[in-house]
């Protein structure tokens, strides 16, 4: 039973933060839009669910803050108050405080938070609105919370029993309580005001054959013909998709076995019949698996509008207080990808957008002043490319500084001044990533909170993808980031180096070449080689990763073998003993180790059945080349 | 004598809640439950057959739980079906319209197994001896 429990509390929590991130967009909606009767309703509709069930649940301050502000949100859908900036204000703040009433349940913290204010707070604005508004005065509830209830013998509202309705039949009492209802105009339920019952005497109906006359013609408008699509739905618990796609990721690693060791048996036993009926076998287990994998990695992708959901109201914000008026767009919201995918991406997503609206877009003085609309635009587009998911942030702003970023760097010591001469303007888009460029100092109150655009990229490298800038001045800059659609597997390049294997992921692999150890040079202490006229950094696996073998002993061997690794417009080069081919990995994550400092990704069974540690290239990239020379 | 196998679809938008009603109707004994998210999907069930009870919320997308009441009632196959209607506040006006349109009974959230079992045994002692 409290398992039971458990997991009922537990699906509230995702249903009720799903229901908030679908209704937080609607309120800038309706902002913009003015009074929406079927935006109002539908919010309406959601705040008085998630009452509802927390109300079962005994989640009292989530019931009070939900029926303060829908007391508004009724009093705003029947037009008896307009809407206002300070009522959205306040109806804003109630979506955060059961965020934040919900965050407490997940992570059982037994937190209390004191809704007291906010509930006053919600229940004065009621107040206000209605007396500028000249509507009927509010009854007292609308400023103090509903008093807990156990039973249903009370009504919730006017303090009013009705426990005679309850207890008996109800149909019976009609009649006679027909004549204590003084606002029936006001009956309004979402889309069924029929209006045969609003002029209608009220009157007992319990002969079904009467209602035969209000016909099945009666169907509301708000019914569409969509009920398949949602009824076809099933809420899986995440951990047991995950199992499965663990499980699904073993299956792959077998099959990469099987099929090493079909080939083997391929090639000694050729002109036996049953190799043949083995290799057909083993080949239609391929391509079974691979459409397993795709199926299971389907199940866990979801439309990127979840994350998406949030900034209508994160630009409405801002753009008030930093006083700029910003229109936002999105295009491709449906774009499906993996739930990984929408955890992480929320936060470099967020900080690119407060970005671009706080340091991106002029004021609009200064947009008049350079013939631009007053209205900044920012333009999020989402589209899939091959394999990879893109996110483009575009902003019609001024464009990036490249004189004042390199001035700027230079400043905090990230970069000399020759380099900074040196770099291209492309390069040096580059520098609002690194870390310690954007501090406390010279970012605000918006996109500050200490932290710089480094996590951005940080985030992103988690999700093995890449960020990248495009500015052009005064017309304004893009975010492009792209990350592949799964995490979970990946194409690799199995390298060896003192004997043991790593597997690097292709993606950012450029080329692998042969040279002779005599064409690594040292300049300043950085060994380098000249690739293609360029010179290019090297590295020595064995010393990035600190196994203790320094790749030497080797004395034989002349020829070391390079993995050409490109990020962006920088490449390097990591040394290594050995090639050994093309792999695809499933990469299983090892909890408990530092993948920033200790450049693994996580790890691997390869087909010959050995665990194999899959190296993390981006982080590598950041603390090799990222931060100029260590 | 009221029969526990009986067959109750339990409709509602937010799925948290169907668990819920689905629990406290176990608890009181009834283990033959089905449910549907919305009155467009629960009359499609409906008209399927084999349903005894309906215990519906009121406020859903698509169609609502008054709407879907009438569409039950003009309904010569589901005219008679037992539906108790689930509200978050017992609004008068809401009460009213419901009972007008033939509800048999409605609970205010939140309620107990008991309250629930109490409604539903009145419900069908009511029509039994109707019958």
């Amino acid at each position: 039973m409290n398992d039971e429990m458990d997991e009922i509390i537990s699906e509230f929590i995702t249903e009720a933060e799903e229901s908030l991130d679908r209704i937080e967009p609607l309120f800038v909606e309706l902002e913009q839009k003015g009074e929406d009767k079927v935006l109002l309703n539908d919010i309406f509709r959601s705040m008085h669910t998630i009452k509802g069930a927390a109300g079962f649940l005994g989640f009292q301050p989530i019931v009070d803050v939900a029926h303060s502000s829908e007391n508004i949100m009724k009093r705003l859908r029947e037009g008896e108050i307009p809407l206002a900036r300070e009522l959205m204000d306040v109806i804003l703040k109630s979506i955060d405080m059961l965020r934040l009433l919900l965050a407490h349940l997940k992570s059982k913290d037994g937190v209390e938070e004191d809704v007291g204010p906010l509930v006053k707070e919600l229940g004065l604005a009621l107040t206000n609105a209605l007396s500028k508004s000249g509507g009927t005065p509010p009854t007292a509830h609308a400023a103090k919370p509903v008093e807990p209830q156990a039973h249903d013998e009370s009504l919730p509202k006017s303090g009013e029993t009705i426990q005679h309705v309850n207890t008996s039949d109800p149909i019976c009492n009609t009649s006679e309580r027909s004549s204590d209802v003084p606002h029936q105009k006001t009956a309004t339920v979402p889309g069924t005001e029929s209006p045969e019952h609003l002029t209608e005497d009220v009157k007992p109906v319990p002969q079904h054959e009467e209602n035969k006359l209000k016909s099945v013609e009666q169907t509301p408008k708000s019914s569409p013909q969509k009920p398949k699509e949602s009824a076809q739905n099933l809420r899986v618990d995440i951990e047991r998709i995950d199992k499965v796609m663990d499980l699904a990721g073993e299956v792959v690693l077998v099959r990469n076995r099987l099929l090493n060791i079909s080939h083997y048996f391929d090639l000694k036993y050729a002109n036996d019949p049953m190799t043949e009926t083995l290799m057909t076998t083993v080949s239609f287990l391929d391509r079974v698996t691979s459409e397993m994998q795709l199926a299971v990695m389907k199940i866990r992708m979801q439309p990127i509008k979840k994350v998406l959901s949030k900034f209508p109201r994160l630009v409405r914000d801002m753009s008030s207080s930093v006083n700029k008026d910003v229109e936002l767009i999105i295009y491709g919201e449906g774009t499906e990808v993996d739930k990984s995918v929408i955890e992480h991406i929320g936060d470099p997503l967020t900080h690119i957008l407060r970005n671009s609206i706080d340091h991106g877009l002029e004021s609009a003085e200064e947009r008049i002043a350079k013939g631009k609309p007053p209205k900044g635009n920012i333009i999020i587009n989402i589209y899939q490319k091959g394999t990879q998911i893109v996110i483009e942030i575009s902003d019609d702003g001024k464009g990036l500084d490249i004189e004042r970023l390199k001035t700027k760097a230079v400043e905090k010591g990230l970069i000399t001044e020759e380099e900074a001469e040196r770099m291209s303007d492309e390069t040096a888009t580059e520098i609002i990533f690194m870390p310690g460029f954007s501090t406390k100092e010279t970012a605000t109150e918006l996109s500050g909170r200490g932290v710089g655009m480094d996590v951005v990229k940080t985030n992103i490298s988690l999700l093995n993808g890449y960020v990248e800038v495009e500015t052009e001045k005064n017309a304004g800059t893009t975010f492009k980031i792209c990350i592949p659609l799964t995490l979970a597997i990946i194409q690799a390049l199995m390298v060896e180096v003192s004997g043991a294997k790593y597997a690097i992921p292709l993606s950012p692999i450029e080329e692998t070449l042969k040279v002779s150890k005599e064409d690594i040079e040292n300049v300043t202490g950085q060994n380098v080689i000249v690739i293609r006229d360029k010179i290019c950094p090297l590295f020595e696996l064995n010393e990035l990763l600190g196994t203790g073998c320094n790749g030497h002993d080797d004395i034989e061997s002349v020829h070391k073998y390079l993995v050409v690794i490109a990020m962006g417009d920088k490449k390097f080069c990591i040394a290594v003993d050995k090639l050994i081919g093309q792999e695809e990995v499933v990469i299983k994550s090892l909890d408990g180790v530092d993948t920033a400092s200790s450049y693994v990704l996580g790890a691997t069974i390869t087909g010959d059945g050995k665990v194999v540690f899959i190296l993390d290239v981006t982080s590598m990239s950041r603390n090799l080349i990222g931060v100029g020379k260590n | 004598m009221i029969d526990q196998n009986m067959k109750i679809l339990v409709v509602d938008d937010f799925s948290t809640m169907r668990r819920i009603v689905k629990n406290l109707l176990r608890q009181i004994g009834y283990s033959n439950i089905d449910e549907a998210e919305d009155g467009v999907q629960a009359y499609l069930k409906l008209k399927n057959g084999g349903y005894s009870f309906v215990v519906s919320d009121w406020n859903m997308p698509n169609m609502d739980g008054l709407d879907l009441l009438k569409k039950i009632r003009s309904d010569p196959e589901l005219k008679d079906l037992p539906i108790l209607m689930v509200t978050a506040e017992a609004e008068k006006e809401k009460v009213i319209t419901a009972i007008q349109a033939g509800v048999n009974n409605y609970i205010v959230k939140p309620f107990t197994g008991e309250v629930l079992k109490d409604k539903m045994d009145k419900i069908i002692e009511k029509l039994q001896v109707a019958k």
